[in-house]
């Protein structure tokens, strides 16, 4: 009787095993496979990309999210076809493109009424705990070591010019969240109005406000003139001296062409046509 | 596979037991034993709790070598093999002195395998076999017409006086030459009790029957030599009508009158 | 030396002690490791500078780089939260327990019984997401506060977490305190609630300690419901203050972390983190060696003569305080048993929306995201890790309750080093995956590593619940098959291992749990991307991973309803599993009376 159970168990366990093989072969296809690792600020653009290029030309595209560092690693030995990158780069051996341009928008809950603030009151915010405009009381920063972060704290200075990135600690205020869906889940959550936060401009929708930052409000035009001052490159690399192979070569081309850019633009960021 | 052979039963007495101690760790608990069990007897091992019966009965067919620090010095025999002899076969030796325990032991199975798995244990599978020496191990316990139709339910669901017949009947399916009963009854009722007692009246045409009691009554009723043992020592061992009648040291006297125990 | 023949039953006791070892290698593997891959950290930074150091800016550059790791805050933030929710749910997980066993009604049993079990296979990643949508945004309303993060939120959350985890364990080893303690206390004229709370309680008190045990080992070790409440600010833990502990950051910062020191920095918290695991299982066996003998050698009192005077006694009825531990019992298991019926509900009602059928079964890709993957992904985890944990693990418990010599120093150091592996924080499992099998075995970021880490995970639980369930086997029933001949080999596989199936199978249902709700050990093992797993090498996200990925990734559209959707069906899975686990035991137990 307990072998029964025994055998039993035992085929439910081999029928799952087959049943993972062959749903795992299922998903097998002949095209060519692309890879693609990086940042993950720059990759829910690539994502929008990929899928439109999948749509007519059939090659899988696979996009491994990490982080810009990890991005230009595995581009420079090889690992990656394309490595994504939130930032300027600056390696030997590596090919950069830029393939858009991302503004950093400030946000708070839709139910706040501040709209317009300076980057002094942004840096005494996130440096001191001082409330701007005396409703916003709490902040949220992205991690250690985001692209995002870098870029914000690289652009958000005291009025004395400091900037908020050599700061060794954040005031009590201030959370960390580590990711962009988070950061705008719990401000859209956040019903008192009273906390800030910073995303990528790509990630923007309408739970959230941006604010406007010294009265320039956080549009895709705004960065292109140079008006918004919070704003970052986003770059493909790959390595120099491996090259493009030609179903890469015609992914980076789609990219930068006008149907690429259109993606870019269609996603909130900015395109560079 | 090589067989199983049974030990060869020449002499007057099936088991010998010679100048035995033993000790569990530093505690002795059994001291200077000599005695010997006649062929086809039944021999009951009576005395207070501690005295060292059941310690005595376990020796027989080696089940202390399961205690931790358990030491045993001297000769045990079964016809003229000495079972703590490094070349004997301990599946051998258990095979053929069986033992009942106290509280009534089936394994978690039905019926059916309960007395299956010894024979099983030795090899044989056919199943026809099988089911012959099930037949006759539960005819052997007396209990073939009360379970005959309930062969595959769980053992577990017998009642305790089933439960200890049934495990008789275990013991009997590998067939023992001698069968070790420790206090097999004392956890019965009168009734169960009764019909083990007929059931062990019955065995010693085929086997030495060893049993260890509490029930100076059942060692009456129904032991042909009994044994006394106290404070790890064997007092006196004789006939059972002569223990119970002319004990020859008083502290027997004492224990059997009631004087103490 | 004795000439040992080298037979099936040495063979076999060899294979089973090797086993047994197994888990003292892999705890030394954990440590060697580890240790070895924060070296760089610990060189560069100094060893006290790291400990003490207050300040936590890893990319700051205009600091100097002994000033930029300090770890401080953590710590005390990992021991503040561990306190507090351990206390907390400690207390609720015991009283809750009492109640079930003691006082709960008949009918009401088995629904309870049902509810912790469920309870316990829910995802820390469901709870720490409730957390995030539901008491956080309360709290703010309830205490007129900017944000809830903090030591309050999160406390609240990881000790409802413990519950049930602690709840079973004390419920199991209450339940095995012999019946006779309880009708002794009665017949002295105890009342039952004095029985129950001076009788019976105290005799469980070893099964109490494990539960509180396996309690702190996964406050210490929860990172992802933890990660999404304390909300990782510089400060130290206060009730409303965002604060880091030491798990939090390491799953907060890997994924970025890449320069040549952030990582054996994070690495190095993880290994500090494991020092902690290992210093309070060696605290926990000194506790359990001393009072394993009844009697408190710390205050032993000498009983003078009473050289023959007769006082005069004066007998009184007592038991008051029992009394109102009674009523507290049942008012906590009530709040609990609410507390976690309203989550699931909460989580199952805001997540079945979303469950259509593209979401779960389309083609996941670049265009859209589906739960496909997962599926597959999850089963793979499983049935792999399951392979490799189920023969060392079994094979360890038989070493443990059939051969070992129970005492002996060989013996009580298996268990200590299984304790401690148990203990071992999930994310310090993916340190250790990343780390050994990712790098230095060279497998990389893939479902292989995911299932070779996941099997150490549940290793543990394989080995307890199976060896619970062997010792449970009568030693009457060996003594019966030894006194037939049977040999050892045959005893274990024919007699004992049979009935401590259900045990199996029961830990195969936990470790399933376990597998499924575990995220923080497969993010940077497995892999987390929406794209179906050609195998074992390539990446894969298992439904846990998925609800994360939903969470944290950016431009997915409608991520909270395809969290709750995710999660929705995480409570699904634990549901089907109990249902599993019960039909099981019923069969076994209707088998095994008739």
């Amino acid at each position: 009787m307990n072998k029964k159970v025994t055998s039993l168990v035992l085929s439910a366990a081999l029928i799952a095993a087959t049943g993972c093989a062959v749903l795992g072969t299922a998903g097998c296809n002949e095209a060519v496979e692309i890879n693609i690792s990086g940042s993950s600020s720059v990759s829910p653009l690539m994502q929008a990309l990929a899928a439109e290029y999948e749509k007519t030309h059939n090659v899988s595209i696979v996009i491994n999210t990490s982080d810009s560092s990890t991005g230009i690693t595995e581009a420079k030995e090889g690992k990656n076809d394309l490595g994504m990158a939130s930032k300027a780069v600056k390696e030997d051996d590596l090919t950069t493109v830029q393939i858009a341009t991302d503004g950093v928008a400030v946000i708070v809950n839709t139910a706040s009424t501040v709209s317009d603030v300076t980057s002094a009151e942004i840096y005494e915010l996130y440096a001191n705990g001082t409330p701007v405009q005396t409703s916003i009381v709490a902040a949220i920063s992205r991690e250690e070591g985001s692209g995002t972060r870098d870029a914000f704290g690289d652009l958000i200075k005291s009025s004395e010019g400091k900037k908020l990135k050599e700061l060794s600690s954040l005031a009590s205020c201030v959370s960390v969240q580590n990711a962009t869906g988070t950061v705008k889940s719990v401000i859209a959550s956040n019903t008192a109005a009273n906390t800030m936060g910073y995303i990528s401009m790509g990630s923007l929708d309408n739970t959230v406000k941006a604010l406007k930052v010294k009265g320039v409000e956080a549009t895709a035009e705004n960065v292109k003139n140079g008006s918004y001052s919070l704003s970052r490159p986003f770059n493909v690399v790959y390595n120099t001296q491996k090259g493009l192979s030609p179903e890469v070569k015609a992914f980076l081309d789609f990219i930068l062409s006008k149907e690429g850019q259109a993606v870019v633009t269609a996603k909130g960021y900015v395109d560079v046509l | 596979m090589k067989a199983i052979e049974k030990f060869e039963i020449n002499g007057e007495y099936a088991l010998t037991v010679e100048n035995m101690n033993l000790w569990y760790g530093s505690f002795q608990a059994l001291k200077g034993i000599c005695m010997n069990f006649p062929k086809n007897n039944l021999t009951a091992m009576i005395g207070p709790s501690g005295c060292g019966k059941s310690t005595l009965i376990k020796s027989l067919n080696r089940m202390n070598d399961l205690v931790e620090g358990c030491r045993i010095t001297g000769t045990i025999k079964v016809g003229d093999t000495d079972i703590y002899d490094k070349k004997c076969d301990l599946p051998r030796l258990r095979k053929n002195v069986g033992m009942v325990f106290q509280r009534p032991n089936p394994l978690a199975m039905s019926v059916y395998e309960n007395i299956a798995y010894g024979p099983k244990t030795f090899g044989i599978k056919n199943r026809s076999m099988l089911d012959e020496i099930v037949e006759r191990s539960l005819k052997g316990a007396a209990m073939w017409e009360e379970v005959k139709d309930r062969l595959n339910k769980s053992a577990l669901g017998l009642s305790g006086g089933q439960q200890q017949r049934l495990c008789i009947a275990r013991a009997l399916s590998v067939e023992p030459q001698v069968l070790l009963m420790d206090e097999p009854t004392s956890a019965l009722d009168p009734i169960s009790t009764g019909k083990i007692e007929e059931l062990c009246l019955e065995l010693k045409k085929s086997m030495t029957v060893i049993m260890v009691t509490h029930n100076m009554q059942q060692a009456f009723r129904i032991a042909d030599k009994t044994a006394y043992f106290l404070l790890g020592e064997m007092i006196e061992m004789a006939d059972t009508s002569v223990i119970f009648s002319h004990p020859r040291d008083k502290r027997t006297d004492d224990y059997i009158n009631g004087r103490f125990g | 030396m004795r000439n040992v023949a080298l037979t099936k039953e040495n063979v076999a006791k060899a294979v089973f002690i090797a086993f047994a070892a197994f888990s003292i290698l892999a705890v030394f593997a954990i440590v060697f490791f580890l240790l070895y891959q924060s070296i760089p950290a610990f060189r560069q930074i100094g060893f006290f500078n790291f400990l003490f150091g207050t300040t936590w800016a890893p990319k700051n550059e205009s600091l100097p780089v002994a000033e930029r790791f300090g770890i401080f805050p953590m710590i005390v933030g990992s021991v503040a939260l561990t306190i507090t929710s351990v206390a907390l749910g400690g207390v609720l997980a015991i009283f809750t327990a009492v109640f079930v066993v003691y006082y709960c009604p008949k009918k009401l049993k088995p629904v309870f019984h049902q509810l912790i079990n469920l309870l316990a296979g829910i995802p820390s990643i469901v709870y720490g997401y409730f957390g995030l949508t539901f008491l956080m945004p309360l709290m703010v309303k309830i205490f007129h506060i900017p944000q809830a993060y903090g030591l309050l939120s999160a406390t609240l959350i990881l000790s409802l977490m413990l519950v049930p985890t602690v709840a079973s364990i004390t419920k199991n080893s209450l339940e095995s305190v012999p019946m006779n303690y309880y009708e002794g206390a009665l017949a002295l004229g105890c009342s039952k609630n004095q029985t129950v709370f001076k009788v019976c309680l105290p005799a469980a008190k070893n099964g109490i300690l494990a539960a509180i045990i396996l309690g702190v080992g996964r406050a210490v070790g929860e990172t992802m419901a933890v990660q999404f409440l304390v909300g990782s600010g510089d400060n130290y833990p206060a009730l409303f203050l965002p604060f880091r502990t030491m798990t939090s950051s390491i799953v907060l910062e890997m994924g970025y972390a890449d320069d040549a020191l952030h990582k054996p920095a994070l690495v190095a918290i993880g290994f500090i983190l494991l020092l902690f695991i290992l210093v309070i299982n060696l605290c926990l066996a000194a506790v359990k060696r001393n009072d394993s003998i009844s009697g408190n050698k710390l205050f032993n009192r000498k009983v003078k003569e009473s050289r023959g005077a007769i006082s005069k006694f004066s007998w009184h009825k007592t038991g008051s305080a029992q009394d109102i531990l009674c009523i507290l019992s049942y008012c906590i298991a009530a709040l609990v048993a609410v507390m976690l019926l309203f989550v699931v509900g909460f989580v199952l009602i805001k997540g079945v929306g979303g469950l259509t059928w593209n979401f779960l079964f389309g083609k996941s890709g670049n265009a859209q995201v589906t739960l496909a993957p997962a599926f597959v992904s999850t089963g793979m985890v499983i049935l792999l890790a399951l392979l490799i944990a189920l023969p060392f693990g079994i094979g360890a418990a038989i070493f443990l309750s059939e051969y070992a010599k129970k005492g002996s120093r060989f013996v009580k150091i298996i268990n200590l080093f299984i304790d401690t592996l148990s203990g071992v924080p999930s994310v310090v499992f993916g340190l250790f995956g990343m780390v050994f099998f990712g790098n230095i075995l060279g497998i990389g970021t893939n479902l292989l590593n995911g299932s070779l880490t996941l099997s150490l995970i549940v290793l543990p639980t394989v080995i307890r619940s199976t060896e619970q369930s062997l010792t449970e086997v009568p030693d009457s029933m060996r003594e019966a098959s030894y006194a037939l001949g049977a040999s050892k080999v045959r005893t274990i596989f024919v007699v004992v291992l049979p009935q401590a199936l259900s045990g199996i199978i029961t830990s195969v249902i936990l470790s399933i749990g376990r597998i499924v709700s575990e995220s923080a050990a497969l993010i940077y093992t497995a892999g987390a991307v929406a794209y179906m797993p050609q195998g074992y090498f390539s990446r894969g996200a298992t439904l846990s991973v998925m609800m994360w990925f939903f969470n944290s990734a950016d431009g997915i559209a409608d991520a909270q309803a395809k969290c709750f959707a995710t999660a929705a069906i995480l409570i699904l899975c634990v549901l089907i599993l109990n249902i599993l686990v019960t039909v099981i035991e019923k069969t076994f137990r209707k088998r095994s009376n008739r």
